[in-house]
């Protein structure tokens, strides 16, 4: 790797854009301490080859219960109904609120040549699980929504801390310059952001430029996007001239000044986002059968299928991490099925499970689900017992199912295990940190030396721990 | 005495249990010997061992060269023993291991099922281990099962030369040496071989350090330069060109020192270095995570630290008052206003019961890592979990550090602010004793009252208890902590006086913190004046912090404030009075050796706040008031420090240019330069309108055209145009003109009347308002009668284009229409459009439309139009005296008092979306959870949904279009087109103004405005 003299020898190629930047460079110790990144999206080189060069993570927000969608446990049936004698009453939110052991309302059968179980609210997903590796003990530490949400994007349950896309787009950069490099969807009927709000999608402390851009469900999809009204795209044009030409001037008499440079190339790039985005936003230039195939035609799941399709359509074009968001901030606008696990869970597994679906096979017919990182999870899961008072299930921390697909994930991997009632995870029990650091390898990126210093320490995505689940990678 | 047994012994009574763990301490406690000495003996000290022990201790040994010791090494040892010692465990002997930790003993010998080791291992026991990894397979479990049933001997420790590290760090004289941490020492100026360039002591410093490289300083900036430097730098505005000129007249030596004491006195001055502070003091007014919770008092400590700043406050003061400003000063408003440091972080009011504990410790570890940031630039919360990495602070120092904020408490008090006038408001203040805030759900304990040593930072992990004090290796001369405990009197009975305490050992220069507390601040005014630090981590002066460029420069100048009595305003002056400061930017090799040397002005980046007050200050409706609640409008017209920071709603153009997220004290902020930035300036409507606002008013200041571009330039530049930039503008326009050549032929579509329910048009109303309250309206002919005694006021030429609009309020005022079958949408599409304008002086609640009732009745349902703080709110409602639902959809903040705004509302099967301005949809759309009908058992009321005086419409409405079925967006583009033409489109501007407007936009998009020279 080159090696840079000094933090502003580093900032004169960075800014030159002469060639991809090593993600090495960034983290050589004057260079993390650098936040005046000129071109903080250039494309950077990744510590090793990377298996993944895109990340599409579809949060299911609320907290869909594991025992209910993929992690079969026969023995709730047998045990319905029977109290849990030493159940910890402080497991969930509701202290006192975990009643007796409650089967699934759900049938489940085994599908694919894996011969996976699955649950019948997955008609179309279940037809993947060969393309799937499940991990079916993954933890929590935290039992309520947001500080599990902070958990899940950003490795501490906390605010304040990078999400994972922010710390992927501060490492790796962005593949097209015409497009912000993390972009985020959620939820678009209307029924709010995710209960961790913008932090959702936060930069943390990272320059403010790597947290997520939120594609807005109606109107202008990004910000500032369109021209002022009674602004013609030719008077705009004009102005971007004279703008350039008075920028150039003032150059000429500061030539060494890099940034001045990089601020008259970042008012080009957003003369063209105008364009590229709403092109890449565009589901005009799709076909019908492939329209369809996500669902855009039903009304149950309409809305996340053009999601999904806009997904795909953004990895193709070069953006490295997208994050969709099933559900709304409210309870019942979202997994978190307190009440009625049966109406909740076949609600929304009915509005993403056909999209998620087309999405694979979207991916892998065009020949990107190889280099496409699928990630599927909750913040965490819910209890085996029923939540007293309806017919729903309580928070879980300690136990919850994650699956990834594509990648470079090892396709019908199966790791970890819960107990027999599937109340803790026990077996290869996966920590976050590990999901974190999983994901990292799979874009080349050694998670234990992608760091950043902020008030005398060096943070890192997975904090002190992480173990990259190599079981689960081809 | 009972008898050993190699059997396991699941059912052991306890008494049992007891008496034979005491026997295994005493005959393994000579295992060591027996083991090194490979001959095991049946006896020691005479107790009895069983016959079998020593096959016992010989197939342990196997199973422990063969498998265990490699277990250990690569799956404990590294935590217990190599590298750390965690929860005080050391497997790396034996003795270690027999030692045990801070939980007690780690193995039971011969009975591994009780062993606390292997209950871990076996996820039976939390924390399970190894921590964070995989579990053990089965095979090594079972391996450890049996080598503990065979007594858990080790051949020899696992690494050569183990030996057991001391649980506690021993700070040491060498600690102390650290430079930033050691006693302020004191040098002269260094002698310089040019003895004219410098101007004060400060200037010797740098200039030594220039000259030993034998280079020499940048000659000063030009006059303009300069003046507009110092404006940006000490008020955060742009100077007028008259006072570029009136600078450049006088002709007097002492010319810049006296406009250096002008910019002190002004009261922009505070507020915008405030806003430095507020970064480092991570203030916001909300408590961010779920639900983000607003603190409507929250802002009195944004208010203090301003007139703090401006009243010149001595620092030691203004740190004392943050801290303690309850204990020190309990009668005066400002000291417990400065309080709200303390209240300013995040705070999670939805937990579950198992998470209150927890989040205490959060809230503790915010205030111990905010104070040692802000104030010491000392990162103490990274001891939280184990002893410092890198600087001499302990676990212990951080226990009882945070210990000093035990009983502190957010709470909130009625005081008589002297920010405005002396009238009683409630502010959020910090302290204890205090009546928490209410939570969430039942209210659980505000704090606890003891303050424990927690082991990985883990409440589930207390070890002992621990009292107040403070960083040992900042005590100095053999002082203890609680020496400042007795120097503090008490004035505000009832409370423990820890944090007074803190507040004097922190600001006592001798045996405290107090230097470093001065060099920390020191550097960040030097920061923000130069660019860079002399310490370039102003949050970080320890060992991973940079090390200082100019040592000596920085204790003298942290002297100067302590001997000057903490004077701030002293030191800025020294700052801006510096040959250093006034030196021109570096037009070649601007290289960074010479930032280090701070040789020449470094081009930097205007921050957020001044970015956007500088385009303010020049449009033409720039608000100066200071002080109270702020907004969370953008479009508001004061200062960026006025805005209300919520968490979860940062300010966007804000947070575009890199204003902090206000989580984690920051002492410099980033400066990213990239395309969205580019995109606002560009496109955002906000910019648009100051910059045409700014075009108006060019163009009543000055004529002709060229005098016009001369202003201009001198407004935002500092400078007048060159020949080539006035010829580039005059050709600009001119193709600009072509280009909107037909600007003033506009034409006005009127909407479209398919499915047209309602039409109030005011420019068809008679103008005689005494035909009042019989009006009629434009496409059909029933009346609409005014309903209460107040009558709406038809005013003429009441919008921008000289067209009418009717006013109502300050009384209530409702035009109000019943029983109109047109009117009944029951649970179908309906829309609303309308054009509106709240009065200056309305308040934050305003009903524009609605059919609702919000005078008690029983049952009703229908919808209603509201204007409260900035947004829009539409809502559908069904009221019966069982149950309510409501579906509500806010738009984002955008409305301004004063501004005409559009707004159009649709309900399209049962999903209501909301429209404003040009016709997007910022903020989504909303389900209706059940159809609302929207029948005729309330009346379409517009002005307010009652009699009563709040909530009443305090403005005009100009137009009004209902419509019984979805309007689509592009006819609500059509329809806002329409309103724009109509009412909003300046037929007297010129398509000069607004080609003029293209080039003051372009003015703030230029290179040269947002980095000034």
């Amino acid at each position: 790797m080159a090696f840079y003299r000094s933090r502003r020898d580093f900032l004169k190629r960075a800014g030159s854009g002469c060639g991809v930047l090593a993600l090495a460079d960034l983290l050589d110790s004057e260079a993390a301490a650098n936040i005046e990144l000129q071109q903080p999206l250039a494309p950077r080189k990744a510590h090793f080859a990377p298996r993944a060069t895109s990340v599409i993570w579809l949060f299911m927000h609320g907290a869909p219960s594991h025992i209910d969608t993929w992690d079969y446990k026969p023995d709730i049936w047998r045990r319905d109904g029977q109290t849990l004698a030493d159940f910890d009453q402080s497991t969930g939110f509701f202290a006192g609120a975990g009643g007796p052991i409650m089967k699934s309302p759900f049938r489940f059968q085994r599908h694919g040549e894996t011969g996976t179980w699955g649950s019948e609210i997955y008609p179309h997903l279940s037809k993947h699980v060969d393309d799937m590796a499940f991990i079916y003990s993954c933890f929590a530490h935290e039992n309520n929504h947001s500080p599990a949400q902070f958990q899940m994007n950003t490795g501490m349950s906390r605010m304040g801390f990078p999400c994972v896309g922010s710390w992927v787009t501060y490492g790796l950069g962005s593949e097209n310059r015409n497009l912000p490099g993390f972009m985020v969807m959620y939820d678009s009927r209307g029924r709010g952001t995710p209960k961790s709000r913008a932090s959702s999608w936060g930069a943390g402390f990272l320059p403010g430029i790597f947290q997520g851009t939120p594609i807005n469900s109606s109107g202008p999809p990004i910000a500032n996007l369109a021209s002022p009204h009674n602004v013609t795209r030719r008077a705009q044009r004009n102005q971007l001239d004279l703008i350039n030409q008075l920028n150039q001037k003032h150059i000429a008499r500061l030539p060494e000044e890099e940034v001045l440079n990089a601020r008259v190339a970042s008012f080009e790039l957003a003369y063209r986002l105008q364009m590229a985005a709403p092109e890449a936003l565009d589901l005009s230039q799709e076909t019908e059968h492939t329209t369809k195939l996500y669902g855009i035609d039903n009304p149950q799941c309409n809305e996340f299928g053009k999601q999904a399709l806009i997904a795909r359509r953004l990895v193709e074009r070069g953006v490295r991490f997208i994050q969709l968001y099933s559900g709304g901030i409210n309870n019942d606008d979202c997994w978190d099925g307190h009440v009625d696990i049966d109406g909740n869970h076949r609600q929304f597994a009915g509005e993403t499970d056909q999209p998620i679906a087309a999405l694979l096979t979207d991916l892998k017919q065009r020949g990107l689900l190889d280099s496409t990182l699928v990630v599927c999870c909750g913040e965490f899961g819910r209890l085996p017992l029923v939540q007293t008072g309806g017919t729903g299930r309580d928070h879980n921390p300690q136990a919850f199912t994650t699956w990834f697909a594509g990648g470079g994930t090892l396709a019908g991997a199966r790791y970890g295990a819960t107990d027999e009632i599937g109340l803790k995870a026990v077996e290869n029990r996966v920590s976050v940190h590990d999901l974190h650091a999983t994901i990292l390898d799979t874009l080349g990126i050694n998670h234990e030396q992608l760091t950043y210093r902020l008030n005398g320490r060096d943070f890192r995505l997975t904090d002190v721990a992480g173990r990259v689940l190599k079981e689960i990678l081809k | 005495m009972c008898t050993m047994t190699n059997t396991r012994l699941p059912d052991h009574p306890p008494a049992l249990l007891q008496t034979t763990a005491v026997l295994v301490t005493l005959c393994t406690a000579s295992l060591a010997f027996s083991l090194t000495s490979l001959a095991p003996p049946n006896l020691v000290l005479g107790q009895e061992v069983s016959a079998d022990h020593p096959a016992r201790v010989k197939r342990g040994l196997e199973i422990f060269r063969t498998h265990v010791r490699n277990l250990l090494l690569n799956h404990c040892a590294e935590c217990h023993g190599i590298k750390r010692t965690e929860g005080g465990l050391n497997l790396l002997t034996r003795d270690g291991l027999m030692a045990g930790g801070d939980s007690g003993p780690a193995v039971t010998l011969q009975q591994p099922d009780f062993s606390l080791l292997f209950k871990m291992v076996t996820h039976e026991a939390e924390p399970f281990m190894p921590l964070d990894r995989a579990q053990l397979s089965a095979q090594d479990i079972s391996l450890l099962h049996t080598w503990i049933e065979n007594e858990a001997p080790y051949d020899k420790p696992l690494v050569k030369d183990a030996v057991i590290p001391s649980k506690e760090r021993v700070i040491t004289e060498k600690d102390r040496q650290f430079w930033s941490l050691q006693k302020l020492s004191q040098s002269p100026p260094p002698a310089v071989k040019d003895r004219l360039w410098s101007t004060n002591a400060a200037d010797c410093f740098v200039l030594a350090r220039i000259e030993q490289d034998n280079i020499v300083p940048v000659a000063p900036a030009p006059p303009n330069q300069l003046v507009r430097r110092a404006n940006l730098d000490l008020l955060g505005l742009p100077p007028s060109p008259e006072m570029i000129d009136t600078f450049e007249r006088d002709k007097t030596p002492d010319a810049w020192e006296k406009s250096v004491d002008r910019w002190l006195a002004s009261p922009h001055f505070g507020e915008r270095w405030a806003r430095h502070w507020l970064d480092v003091a991570r203030f916001a007014e909300s408590y961010g995570f779920e639900h983000d919770l607003d603190n409507n008092h929250a802002y009195h400590y944004r208010d203090f630290v301003i007139h703090a700043l401006n009243s010149n406050l001595p620092f030691d003061d203004f740190v004392r008052w943050q801290i303690a400003g309850d204990e020190i000063a309990p009668d005066n408003a400002f000291a417990r206003m400065a309080t709200g440091f303390l209240a300013a972080g995040v705070h999670n009011a939805n937990i579950a019961k198992v998470g209150v504990e927890p989040e205490r410790y959060n809230e503790l570890d915010d205030l111990a890592a905010t104070v040692g940031n802000a104030m010491l630039g000392l990162s103490i919360g990274c001891a939280r979990c184990h002893d410092h990495k890198f600087d001499p602070i302990r676990q212990q120092d951080y226990y009882r550090f945070i210990a000093t904020f035990e009983r502190t408490i957010r709470g909130e008090l009625e005081l008589a602010i002297p920010t405005a006038n002396g009238t009683k408001q409630k502010v959020l203040v910090a302290g204890e004793g205090l009546t928490p805030l209410d939570r969430v759900y039942d209210p659980p304990p505000a704090f606890y009252e003891e303050t424990w040593f927690l082991r990985r930072g883990d409440t589930r992990l207390k070890t002992h208890k621990v009292s107040p004090g403070f960083p040992e290796v900042l005590l100095s001369n053999g002082s203890v902590s609680e020496d400042w405990n007795q120097e503090v009197e008490n004035h505000n009975q009832g409370t423990t006086r820890r944090r007074a305490a803190l507040a004097a050992w922190i600001t006592d220069v001798e045996q405290g913190s107090g230097a470093l507390l001065a060099r920390v601040i020191a550097n960040r005014l030097w920061q923000h004046h130069f660019g860079q630090g002399i310490v370039a981590t102003p949050n970080d002066f320890g060992q991973r912090g940079e090390r200082p460029t100019h040592p000596d420069l920085l204790e003298w100048l942290a002297a100067e404030l302590i001997c000057s009595d903490w004077d701030m305003k002293h030191l800025h002056r020294i700052m801006l009075q510096s040959s250093t400061w006034r030196q021109a930017t570096l037009t070649l090799g601007a290289t960074e050796q010479n930032q280090r040397l701070f040789r020449g002005h470094q081009l930097r980046r205007l921050e957020a706040e001044t970015i956007r007050d500088s385009m303010l200050a020049l449009s033409n409706s720039f608000d100066r008031r200071m002080y109270g609640a702020g907004t969370l409008v953008e479009q508001q017209p004061r200062r960026s420090i006025y805005f209300r920071v919520k968490r979860s709603k940062m300010i966007p153009m804000m947070s575009l240019f890199d204003a902090p997220d206000a989580l984690q004290s920051l002492g410099r902020r980033p400066h990213t330069t990239v395309s969205p930035q580019a995109l606002a300036l560009l496109n955002a409507q906000y910019i648009r309108q100051l910059a045409a606002e700014f075009a108006e008013r060019l163009l009543t200041d000055a004529q002709p055209l060229p005098q016009v571009i001369t202003q201009a330039y001198r407004e935002t530049l500092g400078r007048s145009p060159t020949t080539d930039e006035i010829m580039a503008t005059q050709e600009f326009l001119s193709v600009q003109l072509q280009e909107y050549g037909t600007l003033q032929q506009r034409e006005i579509h009127p909407p479209t009347t398919a499915g047209m329910a309602f039409w109030l048009d005011a420019t068809s109303l008679p103008s005689d308002t005494s035909s009042l309250p019989q009006w009629t309206s434009a496409t059909n002919t029933r009346t609409f009668q005014a309903f209460t005694d107040q009558v709406p006021q038809y005013e003429a030429q009441a919008t921008p284009s000289k067209q009418a609009a009717v006013r109502f309020g300050p009384q209530p005022t409702i035009l109000r229409r019943d029983n109109d079958p047109a009117l009944n949408f029951g649970t179908s599409d309906f829309s609303i459009s309308l054009l509106f304008r709240l009065d200056p002086s309305a308040s934050d609640d305003n009903q524009l439309i609605g059919k609702d009732s919000f005078s008690g009745a029983d049952s009703y349902s229908g919808f209603f139009l509201q204007h409260f703080s900035g947004q829009i709110r539409f809502a559908t409602r069904n009221q019966t005296p069982e149950k309510s639902t409501h579906n509500y959809l806010d738009s984002t903040p955008f409305v301004r008092k004063g501004i005409w705004h559009r707004v159009t509302a649709v309900r399209q099967d049962g999903i209501l979306s909301l429209y404003i301005e040009d016709g997007h949809a910022p903020n989504g759309t909303r389900h209706e959870v059940t159809p609302t009908n929207v029948d005729n058992n309330v009346g379409l009321k517009i002005g307010n949904m009652d009699e009563s005086l709040s909530g009443a419409l305090h403005g005009h409405i100009a137009e009004v279009m209902v419509y019984s079925r979805a309007l689509s967006p592009t006819e609500v583009r059509d329809c806002h087109k329409y309103l724009w033409n109509k009412y909003l489109f300046d037929k007297s501007a010129t398509p000069q103004k607004h080609v003029l407007t293209d080039f003051c936009q372009a003015l703030f998009c230029l290179n040269e405005f947002i980095y000034p020279q």
